[in-house]
């Protein structure tokens, strides 16, 4: 700017921070612009919330037929879904116990699969095999981490399907809560792998070498310090994969078979995981050719995804409080 | 005792080991068996180009590989400049106020909501309210409230990865912040911003769940084929994957498998190209920007 240029002078500009008097038209001009600027970058933070606002209106503003005419007690005890026959009955029933459980089973399982492999991973990265790890290993889960979940649910119905359909019990094609629960293990490993490891990379250097010289094995250092040390971390790791298990909807509803029916755990035991199921996005997605015509049934699914909502906001408040807990063990 | 501690620190590194082990020959085995079984699709010319000929041989997905290109590009052009406003805010404008805390708290909420709720809401606001039907702009549209969290922080780790010198030194020259962002920091970053970007592209490539909701035609034979006009409706190459299990089961319809395996290798292929292309672009503008220096 023209101010800079003034005679080389050793003398600081005067306070003010006006170097550039020198042409104050354009100082003028490029202060309107810094200005104007300055709402323009906010705007674009402040969208940020218009959107969770519209989602939040328009989500319960959809589901609102659903809470005052079936009632959440009907709606969240029950196990009568038959969201459909308003179509050519003129009555529905709206019980959504069922994909409810079906969410959290299937999510359960998924992390209990997924959770040991992930935390290997990243102890594999950080600490038992570095170099491996960080020019091969990392670089390949990252990649996973970006293939589309519905190819996940393509494959598990392709291969495991068939694979499970050997040890299903006859008549069943395999479909069920274990094959949702092993795809979406597979999907969200990397995602629980990648941010362990950020989290033990994170732990200082001196806890490591401390518990070394202190005499303890690799594994001892592993279990007592380092893994307790970001715990923080992996905590948000898992609740952030159960966030993206719980909301993914077609790789499920490609490999679960989408019967409404809670499976009878005690009768049939382990036999039960494979059998057709489903969960609350799967029940959401079957409904996407009747969304125009059958308005009640439509008002349920919104109802299902103000809930799957509740439960993200839920792990989202999480996540904040072991972040918290990180910072207090920090201090 | 230490004996045992010995040989348990060996037996438990062996076992991580053999986990990771496992994990990586399972995922080496998703990519060749889902690249091979479509490997016959990808060769063949028409595959690109031709409609689908669902029950018979010899089609293609030209107009749901044109969708998804076509609703890529659209929904970059609103996430891009709205999110890249967002970063720089974040960035460099943003002290620690309440207000901050509740803009980050928006965008993080954004960034983990689930895609088939984005696709609720989008059918909402974009298809109900403006009395419309399914459409590419109504899709593009609901993928930029998935997308715009990603730019958000993608631009924001790329002006916070910047050494602070070049901040400094160009307020201390007397450029005003947003002379300072405009002309020192956003060329900086160019790279990063290119690479964030180009990953951005890609998670938009394969979402699915959003688009079934909001700009799908539910078909695998209606199409409108390569038009220009957003209004139109068309699946695109991840919904597809959904939609022929639907529509034509797999295991049943004459070619359908082969053509839902070629789908599913073709959305591998681009991811994989995604990220390799991604590194070597911000490679090459970081070299470009060398030069010029």
């Amino acid at each position: 700017m023209a101010g800079g240029q003034g005679g080389g002078a050793v003398t600081p500009p005067a306070p003010g921070r006006d170097g550039a008097a020198a042409v104050p038209g354009l100082r003028r001009r490029s202060r309107v612009i810094d200005q104007g600027a300055r709402y323009v970058v906010f705007g674009g933070a402040a969208f940020n919330v218009v959107l969770v606002v519209l989602v939040v209106a328009f989500l319960l503003q959809h589901a609102w037929p659903t809470i005052s005419s079936i009632g959440l007690r009907n709606f969240f005890t029950s196990t009568d879904w038959q969201p459909d026959a308003g179509i050519s009955f003129g009555v529905g029933m709206f019980g959504a116990l069922a994909p409810i459980v079906g969410s959290f089973l299937v999510v359960a399982l998924a992390l209990l699969i997924a959770v040991p492999f992930a935390i290997a991973v990243a102890v594999f990265i950080t600490d038992t095999n570095p170099i491996v790890g960080e020019r091969f290993i990392r670089p390949a889960v990252e990649v996973f981490v970006g293939i589309p979940s519905v190819v996940y649910g393509y494959l598990g119905f392709i291969t495991l399907l068939p694979l499970l359909r050997h040890i299903a019990p006859p008549g069943r094609d395999g479909s069920g809560v274990l094959a949702a629960g092993i795809v979406l293990a597979v999907m969200i490993v990397p995602t629980i792998a990648t941010i362990s490891a950020d989290g033990l990379y994170s732990v200082p250097v001196t806890l490591r070498e401390g518990s070394a010289a202190l005499g303890a094995t690799q594994w001892q250092t592993i279990r007592r310090v380092l893994l307790p040390a970001a715990r923080p971390q992996i905590i948000s790791g898992i609740v952030l994969g159960f966030a993206r298990a719980m909301g993914e909807a077609l790789a499920v509803a490609l490999v679960i078979g989408d019967v409404n029916v809670i499976p009878n755990i005690a009768k049939e035991g382990i036999g039960a995981l494979l059998q057709p199921f489903t969960t609350m996005t799967v029940t959401i997605t079957d409904g996407v050719d009747k969304l125009a015509i059958n308005p009640d049934g439509t008002a349920a699914r919104y109802m299902l995804a103000v809930v799957l909502l509740f439960v993200t906001f839920v792990a989202i408040i999480l996540v904040r409080l072991a972040a918290r807990g990180r910072r207090g063990s920090r201090a | 005792m230490n004996r045992r501690l010995r040989r348990q620190n060996t037996i438990a590194i062996a076992v991580l080991r053999g986990m990771v082990g496992l994990l990586v020959v399972l995922l080496v085995w998703i990519v060749v068996q889902l690249v091979t079984s479509g490997w016959s699709e990808l060769t063949r010319g028409g595959f690109y180009t031709k409609v689908p000929n669902i029950g018979g041989p010899g089609g293609g997905v030209g107009p749901q590989l044109y969708n998804t290109v076509y609703v890529l590009i659209l929904s970059m052009l609103f996430a891009l400049p709205i999110g890249l406003a967002g970063g720089i805010f974040f960035a460099e404008y943003a002290g620690t106020g309440r207000l901050t805390n509740l803009l980050r708290r928006a965008s993080e909420t954004l960034a983990t909501l689930p895609s088939i709720v984005v696709g609720l809401f989008g059918y909402a606001l974009f298809v109900q309210a403006t009395h419309s039907h399914p459409s590419r702009l109504a899709a593009a549209l609901s993928l930029t409230v998935i997308n715009l969290p990603y730019v958000v922080r993608i631009s924001e780790d790329a002006l916070r990865a910047l050494p602070p010198a070049l901040r400094e030194g160009s307020l201390a020259l007397g450029a005003t912040r947003w002379q300072t962002v405009s002309r020192v920091l956003l060329p900086a970053a160019l790279p990063a911003l290119i690479t964030g970007a180009i990953i951005a592209a890609g998670r938009v490539f394969g979402e699915a769940a959003a688009i079934l909701f909001t700009g799908s035609n539910f078909s695998l034979t209606a199409h409108a084929n390569y038009t220009l006009n957003p209004l139109d409706a068309g699946d695109t190459l991840a919904v597809n994957l959904y939609v022929f299990r639907i529509q034509a089961e797999p295991n049943v319809v004459t070619d359908a498998r082969a053509y839902a395996d070629g789908v599913a290798a073709l959305l591998v292929m681009a991811v994989l190209v995604f990220n390799v292309g991604a590194r070597l672009l911000g490679r090459a503008a970081v070299r470009r920007l060398q030069r010029t220096a």
